[in-house]
């Protein structure tokens, strides 16, 4: 049995690459969801944003990279540096920011290997088909779920 | 030191003197493409010192320098758990402060702060620690990092060239000679000060004079508070006691007759005690092993090798025959043979790694003390010390600090590339050099 079963979340929320991504941000505030997929003109999948790449990217590059700092107390809230850099964010789109280099599902993956994948990472992770188009987001609550209703719980 | 004549059995009776010439060129030929990891390729080189049949196994032992090796493990592990204190971050903070965040007198702070740190520990942990805290900084105060990455190599590197302890080739040389931390310290800091400063006035007017950063960027520095920099204040006091002693046992190394290696090893094991003191065993074990862990294994066999492959050579008689064409160039003159070391240790060391260069040119210059008396033959060794240790500065390669600086810079956003670093850092480099044969010119020769 392959996750083409699972009755997965229909990429609704898919946003064409040109998007800006300040207007990215406020629909995942708004929709309260933490990925959102990109999807090219012909519907193929173009990279995922997330709050957390937007979170990281406030972070000095002295703290956010390896070998930096790992403890920024000392520099107290530095409110500046936080909202200076979400403004700097705002020139870009969504294309130029996505993570396009993540791990995605073939919507024929069996569910054991599914479940490792997912079980492996911390983000719901795009099923993609034969063709290249965007089927989904599988998150592990939707692969609980799908589990559960079959085990009969 | 050992005779041309004892190197026997080579293998397939070909001659020791071909066969080592042969393992070194091949063994430094392959550092400096780093393609493969430095101490691979010395180890190897040392293996096949003893597979030819140069050296016994006994020989290469005996050519180890374990008070080089002891005294760079030691240090090691006493920075690798005083830095987990916060102590260096702590320090940058309080410089930038003590300016009030402006751009040029931050600068110079960090400068000295960096050299400071680089005299009296390692310079790869000094910038390794220095670096981010100095990104932070200038990130807040919206300005380009370059130029103070710039002046933290520098700084680090000539720093370093003060001490017995500040760069591997003043270890090495201490350590081959018997000179100690107050010989390197009083022969060697007077003129390291006035490099440094000397080097802050094209600082100035390159970048210096032209930064600037806006009062309300200041502000956001100077509300750090460099108290919480401090992560572990116990463990802060105790490194800093430890350290205090360590550097006083350098200083009295030659009245409490003991060598650097015994005191750097004794003062990371007193460190290790008090950090563990009334611990379980087993949270000890696992504190021991990570403080142990985070030697750089990599340099310390890289030394090892480096060691038998030098004293391979050595033994095949190849160092002397090198020694004497020095002199032949020079005519056994020791003003120009000291210039010599001087400014081909600097060119060397800004283009190739220098601790495989100062481990060759030892025994080389050891062997020119019955030409020039063993009252004199010191002079070569400061040459050689302010060559190899400010060369470093010449170029991106020239110095492991350099690197990590650059690989921290490139993972933050800011690359530093090589041609643009060398077209400004060699000119700069050559002038220490010319301000050291000065200097070298009116105390000694």
């Amino acid at each position: 049995m392959s996750i083409k079963a699972i009755p997965i979340c229909p990429p609704t929320l898919c946003l064409q690459p040109e998007a800006k991504l300040m207007d990215a941000l406020k629909l995942m505030l708004e929709k309260r969801v933490n990925h959102v997929p990109l999807c090219d003109g012909s519907g193929g999948f173009a990279g995922v944003v997330s709050t957390n790449a937007v979170l990281q990217a406030l972070i000095p590059a002295s703290a956010r990279v390896k070998g930096g700092l790992s403890d920024l107390r000392f520099a107290g809230d530095a409110d500046r540096l936080l909202t200076g850099r979400l403004h700097e964010l705002e020139r870009l789109t969504v294309g130029e920011f996505a993570t396009r280099d993540i791990l995605r599902l073939d919507e024929d993956c069996p569910l054991l290997e599914a479940a490792l994948q997912l079980a492996n990472c911390t983000a719901p992770l795009p099923v993609v088909g034969a063709d290249g188009k965007l089927r989904g987001m599988l998150s592990r609550r939707a692969l609980l779920a799908y589990l559960a209703q079959q085990a009969g719980i | 030191m050992h005779g041309a004549t004892s190197a026997t059995q080579v293998l397939f009776g070909l001659s020791p003197l071909l066969v080592s010439l042969a393992i070194f060129v091949a063994t430094y030929a392959i550092i400096v493409t780093e393609k493969i990891n430095r101490a691979i390729v010395a180890l190897l080189g040392a293996g096949l010192m003893i597979f030819s049949g140069v050296l016994h196994q006994s020989e290469a032992f005996a050519g180890i320098d374990l008070n080089t090796i002891g005294l760079l493990t030691g240090m090691m592990v006493i920075v690798a758990i005083t830095q987990k204190s916060g102590v260096f971050q702590y320090v940058a903070v309080v410089a930038a402060k003590a300016v009030k965040a402006d751009p040029w007198g931050l600068m110079v702070m960090l400068s000295v702060v960096t050299a400071l740190f680089s005299a009296l520990l390692d310079n790869v942990t000094t910038v390794l620690l220095i670096a981010p805290v100095t990104l932070l900084i200038t990130d807040a105060l919206k300005l380009k990092p370059y130029p103070y990455l710039f002046a933290l190599i520098f700084a680090s590197n000539i720093g370093g060239s003060a001490t017995l302890i500040g760069d591997p080739p003043n270890i090495m040389i201490g350590s081959a000679t018997g000179l100690g931390f107050n010989d390197f310290f009083f022969n060697l800091a007077p003129l390291v000060l006035a490099v440094f400063f000397l080097t802050l006035i094209p600082f100035y007017l390159i970048w210096g004079r032209k930064l600037h950063a806006a009062p309300e960027d200041r502000a956001q520095v100077m509300a750090f508070d460099a108290n919480k920099a401090i992560t572990d204040p116990r463990l802060l006091k105790q490194s800093l006691a430890v350290i205090a002693l360590v550097i006083l046992g350098f200083m009295l190394a030659h009245v409490i007759g003991q060598e650097p290696a015994t005191i750097a090893m004794f003062g990371a094991a007193l460190l290790l005690l008090l950090r563990l003191w009334g611990q379980k065993g087993e949270d000890q074990s696992h504190q021991v092993q990570r403080g142990f862990a985070e030697v750089e294994w990599v340099t310390i066999f890289f030394f090892v090798g480096l060691f038998v492959v030098v004293a391979g050579v050595e033994k095949a008689g190849a160092l002397k025959i090198l020694a004497q064409q020095l002199l032949a160039l020079t005519g056994g003159d020791f003003a120009t043979t000291a210039f010599i070391i001087l400014w081909v240790s600097a060119v060397a060391s800004a283009l190739v790694d220098n601790i495989p260069f100062v481990a060759t040119l030892i025994p080389v210059i050891h062997s020119m003390a019955s030409t020039f008396g063993a009252e004199n033959i010191n002079t070569l060794w400061w040459s050689l010390a302010l060559g190899a240790c400010l060369g470093g500065n010449g170029s991106l390669v020239g110095a492991s600090a350099n690197l990590v600086v650059a690989g921290f810079a490139e993972r933050a956003g800011q690359p530093i590339r090589f041609l643009p670093f060398m077209l400004m850092a060699f000119p700069l480099m050559l002038a220490s050099i010319a301000v050291s044969s000065g200097y070298l010119w009116l105390r000694y020769l």
